[in-house]
């Protein structure tokens, strides 16, 4: 079965079927109409021409935006880089710090840069909450009885000493009035 | 008790202070407050696992004994992390000359049974994705020369300031500086596919 599409109809599908997004049947209907029709067919040329030249543009622009090679290599963006991690550690000095937000607002790369940064700091972030989360031993009771224990034995300690220093100064006494009474 | 909700809600400075006149509720609570962060800072210091309690313990153990000759308690932070850092280079320099023992605490046998429970917080899909990207953050710190695994460490976990850094691993901001910016770029070249 052949349909005869009308001017409207394949001018409505044509982005489509430059797309390849039509399926099989309404593809050789569009097909069979531009083979007849010269209008139509300028009008697919022209849209197909568009396309074309759109996709080098965006070609063109992606491949400008990798190879900023050249702006890697100034002393300014290596000064930047060196400055970055202190920066968003906020460790800079002021004049310092403005020097980097004025850069990054002219330069995509740095902005590029900068925000991998934070991106790593808020993975490294959440890694280390989710591991301080994971501690669960509460060991305050532990070393509070540990620290209690030494003590008392110190406190003994000390008790002991006393005692000792006691006796000792005891002993000397009766000596001394041992010997005072012998002379 | 409303004495220990006063506790929990001091300022750590203050509750220093008080830890040092032998008040042993407020040195519980500093004890509670600092534990989760310490076990964690050894989890990505240390390579072996075995020893996080271990030596989160002792750290503990020598905040409390030595809290009292701690002169300004403005520096507390740093001074703990200076414990904290002594006591990871005197076990690194022990594990340099010990063979490596196996734990009977098994870690995997730990995490199959957690992952049995199930988890309203997480789809699984998104928990396997994070475990695996905590796993590989592990590893890419724990790669890190050991000066750059502090250095970040200190800076990222604990919060400490440069200066703060410098004094607890006994150099100067400008070394301090230098390493946590090389070690953040270490860190993003091995992590580059997932951030």
């Amino acid at each position: 079965m052949t349909v005869n599409l009308t001017c409207n109809q394949v001018g409505a599908l044509l982005s489509f079927y430059l797309d390849d997004r039509l399926n099989e049947q309404l593809k050789q209907f569009v097909k069979a109409h531009l083979d007849i029709c010269a209008a139509c067919r300028s009008k697919y040329e022209a849209l197909q021409r568009m396309v074309s030249n759109l996709k080098e543009v965006h070609e063109k622009i992606s491949s400008i935006t990798t190879e900023e090679d050249p702006q890697a290599t100034t002393t300014h963006y290596k000064d930047f880089k060196t400055n970055l991690s202190a920066y968003i550690d906020n460790e800079l000095t002021d004049e310092e710090n403005i020097k980097i937000k004025k850069y990054v607002i002219s330069n995509p790369l740095a902005r590029k840069d900068l925000e991998s940064m934070y991106s790593l700091k808020k993975t490294l972030h959440n890694s280390f909450e989710k591991a301080r989360h994971d501690a669960k031993y509460d060991y305050s009771k532990f070393i509070l009885k540990r620290i209690d224990i030494q003590e008392e034995v110190y406190g003994q300690d000390s008790f002991i000493k006393v005692i000792a220093i006691f006796v000792f100064l005891f002993a000397v006494f009766t000596i001394g009035a041992v010997i005072i009474f012998w002379l | 008790m409303p004495n220990k909700l006063v506790y929990k809600k001091m300022p750590l400075e203050e509750l220093v202070i008080i830890s040092q006149k032998n008040d042993y509720k407020a040195l519980e609570e500093l004890i509670k407050r600092e534990q989760k962060n310490i076990f964690a800072t050894f989890a990505y210091l240390s390579k072996r696992g075995e020893n996080i309690a271990d030596l989160t313990q002792e750290a503990l153990m020598r905040m409390a004994r030595g809290l009292a000759h701690l002169k300004n308690p403005k520096t507390f932070k740093s001074w703990l992390n200076q414990i904290v850092t002594n006591l990871f280079y005197d076990e690194l320099r022990k594990s340099t000359r010990r063979p490596v023992v196996v734990s009977t605490d098994d870690d995997n046998g730990e995490k199959a049974y957690h992952s049995q429970i199930p988890d309203s917080r997480h789809r699984p899909m998104e928990k396997v994705l994070s475990v695996e990207l905590d796993k590989l953050i592990k590893t890419e710190i724990q790669n890190l020369p050991e000066h750059f695994r502090i250095a970040i460490i200190l800076r990222e976990l604990q919060g400490l300031s440069y200066e703060e850094i410098a004094v607890a691993t006994q150099t100067n901001v400008g070394t301090v500086k230098s390493r946590i910016a090389r070690a953040r770029f270490k860190l993003q070249d091995g992590l580059k596919h997932y951030i």
